[in-house]
This record gives structure tokens, sequence and C-alpha cells, in this order.
């Protein structure tokens, strides 16, 4: 039998090549000296890339993209089911890891410092969020405001070019209003306006699917464009609903319309004196095989929906220990005395139309950190 | 191309002018155990019957040869997969090494580091010093605490 210490060093690297994630590849480094030697580390991709801002941004001080990642980790314990978690990671640019809460990316705090070796783990990378942090200094002439500002906004990634080097952005225009997009390609360096979107309508969510970015606005618009500008128009959904998803599952494009139970029910969102899920009910499209049209789907089957603030994604509910299929999990912001005071998460069971905080679901609970992670740490 | 090392002897052979028939030459494959050989040889044939079958149809091919590959996978051992990626590299065989380095990247994702060792029958070999630098890259550390 062929000894695989004797395995020549390009073949070792052909095997690596077709590793999918890089903690596999730590992995394979981590197996004997050797091997560690000859398997080299790719350097993390787009981790922190600054972005040329637009010219007429003056306010602007820098523009940076970054990635959050989620991922479902697993441990487990000797003679005792395994124990799952949807955890959510962003490196900042010093390389200082940090936890984000899935659904509302803020960074979770309050805990001890945890420490997490991923040897003990089954690690499954689930999705990436790509967000852009806009560094703006307002107030230039006013001292007493002149402090720096970092603003988040959602953001369509996808690589391009013949390697994959290069990347194109998608986000809502945000200057000068309107419901447009700007579009980024890093190898052009140049942010394009698109959509001639009337003021009245703004883009509410973006993301990639199959090669192409989508972008629905609040009155039901969806277009689809690719790397080369080139856009297509979905049909139209109606701007009855409060709030828009896009999200991809088993391999289709979604859309997640969420209805409020009367017209200004807006103003309750999160509210000290209504507290509790807003929505009123959900309801659920995909995009057709020919990219045109969304059409209706009274069940989601056995998929769980993650809807967040920069980005959204779906889980199987069997990759879920104890959790049911056909659910969403939503994240509504919480206001005290009109600032933003936190996030809360409720889950939709879509069947039969329930809803409730977080912690009435203990099996969805105990996914998000820290969950039942407990003694964990070291 | 497949077998191009065979394919190059070949192509010697005629040059030089020493045989006449493919049929009753003689290839020395010192390299090469008979049983990954007929595991390859197989392979190729199934290939090219499949491609010949689908000849329009690229994506049908791709199905079928992607069926015939799992069907393949559960009857040879993992260990006989360093055998056949030598004997496919040897061969330069080009598809086949393609499709046994897949299949060991996917006999070992998400698979602990230990099993990992097991599959290549591999032992740690590292110093106090160098575990230590291994326990780093597969850190994740989180403070709890906020900085701002």
């Amino acid at each position: 039998m062929a000894d695989w210490s004797q395995l020549p060093r390009d073949l070792l690297h052909l095997i690596a090549k077709r590793l999918k994630t890089r903690i596999d590849l730590l992995r394979l480094r981590s197996i004997c000296s050797s091997w560690r030697s000859s398997i080299a580390l790719t350097p993390k991709q787009h981790r922190h890339t600054p972005i040329p801002t637009t010219d007429d941004s003056k306010f602007i001080l820098s523009l940076d993209l970054s990635v959050h990642t989620v991922y479902l980790i697993e441990s487990q314990q000797e003679g005792s089911p395994p124990k799952r978690w949807l955890v959510k990671v962003f490196e900042d640019q010093h390389g200082r890891m940090h936890l984000l809460d899935p659904l509302s990316s803020s960074k979770v705090v309050g805990f001890d410092n945890l420490l997490l070796d991923l040897r003990e783990f089954k690690v499954f990378e689930l999705c990436q969020e790509h967000v852009l942090h806009r560094t703006a200094m307002y107030g230039v002439h006013e001292p007493w405001r002149s402090r720096p500002v970092v603003e988040v906004d959602k953001v369509a990634f996808m690589c391009v070019g013949p390697e994959n080097n290069d990347f194109a952005l998608v986000t809502p225009h945000r200057d000068g209003g309107g419901g447009g997009l700007a579009f980024f390609n890093s190898r052009i360096q140049q942010w394009i306006t698109i959509g001639s979107h009337p003021a009245t309508s703004s883009c509410i969510a973006v993301t990639h699917f199959e090669g192409k970015f989508y972008a629905v606005d609040t009155k039901g618009r969806t277009i689809s464009i690719d790397q080369f500008l080139d856009s297509k128009v979905v049909t139209n959904l109606g701007s009855d609903a409060y709030m828009k998803y896009l999200v991809e599952a088993g391999g289709e494009l979604l859309v997640v319309e969420a209805y409020l139970p009367f017209p200004n029910a807006e103003g309750l969102i999160g509210s000290e004196s209504h507290r509790g899920l807003c929505i009123d009910y959900f309801e659920v499209s995909k995009l057709n095989k020919e990219g045109d049209k969304w059409v209706k789907v009274n069940s989601l089957g056995d998929w769980v929906l993650f809807l967040g603030i920069y980005s959204s994604f779906s889980v199987l509910a069997s990759e879920l220990p104890g959790c049911k299929g056909n659910c969403i999990v939503v994240t509504q912001p919480r206001w005290k005395e009109f600032n933003l005071d936190g996030h809360d998460t409720y889950v939709v069971e879509l069947e039969s139309g329930r809803s409730g905080p977080l912690e009435n679901y203990p099996d969805f609970s105990k996914l998000l950190f820290p969950g039942d992670m407990g003694t964990s740490s070291t | 191309m497949k077998f191009c090392a065979v394919k190059q002897y070949f192509d010697d052979e005629n040059n030089n002018n020493i045989t006449s028939g493919a049929s009753t030459t003689m290839i020395p494959l010192p390299n090469v155990e008979s049983h990954p050989l007929a595991i390859l040889i197989t392979y190729c044939k199934k290939h090219l019957k499949i491609k010949a079958n689908n000849a329009d149809n690229k994506k049908e091919t791709e199905k079928e040869m992607e069926q015939y590959e799992q069907e393949l996978l559960k009857k040879v051992m993992p260990q006989e997969l360093t055998e056949l990626i030598l004997a496919a590299n040897y061969l330069n065989f080009k598809e086949a090494l393609d499709f046994f380095c897949r299949a060991v990247a996917s006999a070992i994702q998400n698979k602990s580091i230990e099993f990992v060792r097991k599959f290549f029958g591999l032992e740690s070999d590292f110093e106090l010093g160098e575990e230590e630098k291994l326990r780093e890259e597969f850190a994740w550390s989180f403070e709890g605490v906020d900085e701002d």
C-alpha cells in the first residue's frame, strides 16, 4: 500500500486546492510538519477593503468594505447529541475577531472573553454578508459636532473577472436620495448610479444570486443587474408591504414581504408602548426560472429563513437540532425615546401564523450565542 | 487527453518505426500497480463511452459521469486513493487525477484532524512550540467587552 507521506508536493497541492473552506485547509496543514511546510496559507480576502468615494461627497472621510461570515458550528461531547450554534463573525483590519448577532449584525458584548478552539468543532460556512462602513465628518464648521461618525450600509457583493480577482458591489443610493442604486466595480474603481426611480421610492433590499444582482424598492419594483450593467425588470410586487427581504433558499431566490396590521402601524414598530412583533403576516414569493416574474410560495418546506438588517440567509431545519421548518426568524428594532435601543428577534411559524419572541422558542434561541454554549469557553 | 504518458510512448514508437501494430506493443509502466491501472482503464473507457453516447449534450455527459463516479467511489477503499492518484499522475491522466483529488478532498472535509491523520495513516510530528502556533491558527478569540 502506498505511503501518503511520500505524496509529492504538487499532488498534495491538488488536493488542498479542492478543499472548500479555509478551515479545512488549516486542518490539512496540521497533519504533520512536512505537510504544514508544503501547504501555503492563502491570505484572507476582502477582510477590510478601502473603496474610493464619489467625487461630490465632501463629508465622507473613508469608505471600507467589510465581510461578516455566518457559520454553523457543531461540538460533540461524548455520549450526548451534537450541539450547534449559528455564529456571525467579523474580523477587522487589525485581525481582531468580533462576535456579531446573526440578524442585526450588532456586536455581541456583555460576556466574559470567549475562546473557541476550532479543532474541537465541525465548522460549516453558511454565507457571507458584506457591508460598507462609511466614516463621515458632518458639521465641519461646527467644532462641537466635528466627530467622525460611522454609518453602515447594506451591500450586495459579487466576484467578477476571469479569476474572480475583482469584485462588483451594489448598494442603495445614499447621496441625493432617490430610489436608485450605486454600482461599483473594483477594476474600474468608480461608482456608477443606476436606476431612474423617482424620489418617492427607495431601494430596500439588495442581493446577489446566480451571477446577477437583484434589488427591490419600497414600491415593489425589482430589477436584476449583471456585472456589465445589463438590467432586466421583474414583475412588480406592489407597495403595500412594509418591508421586503431578498434571500436565497434551496437554489431559488425568494422575496419575503412583511405586512403591517394597518397602514400607520409603522410608528408602533419597536416602540416602548407596543412591544412585540408588529408584523401582521409575511408573504413569500420565488423568482421563476426565466427570471422575470415573482411567483407566490405557500410553504418554505424544511427551510428556515433568517431575515437580518443587512442581509438574510436560509438554513434547513434538519441542520438545526429541534427546529421546525417553514419558519422565519426576523429582527425588529427597539426604540427608546426616539433612540435605537437594540433589536428584538422573533420567530414566525408560517403555517399557523403564530409568532413570538425568540425566548419562546428554546430550540431556536439556544442556536444563537450565548444559547447553551455554557462551559465551552476555555 | 487520456493516458498522455502512454500516448507519448506510442508517438515515440511510431517515430522510431520499431513496431507496426499497437495491439501487440507492451508498454512498461514500472510505477503503476495492476489494480489501480485496471480501475483507471475502466474509468477511461467509461468516460469515452458516456461522451460518445451524449455527443452533443455536455450537461448530460457531466451528469452521467457524476453518477458513475459516485458508484465508483463506493467500491474504492480510501487507502487505495493514494495509489490511484499517483498512478493517474504518472500516466498523465488529467481527468482521473482531478476526480480522485476531489474524492480525497470530499472525504476529509469538515472532519477532525485526528480523522484526517488516520485517513492518511500519518502521525503528528510537531514539536511543542509548533503545536502552540497551530492553536493560534484555530483560535477564535472574542472579547466580551465593548472597547468604546
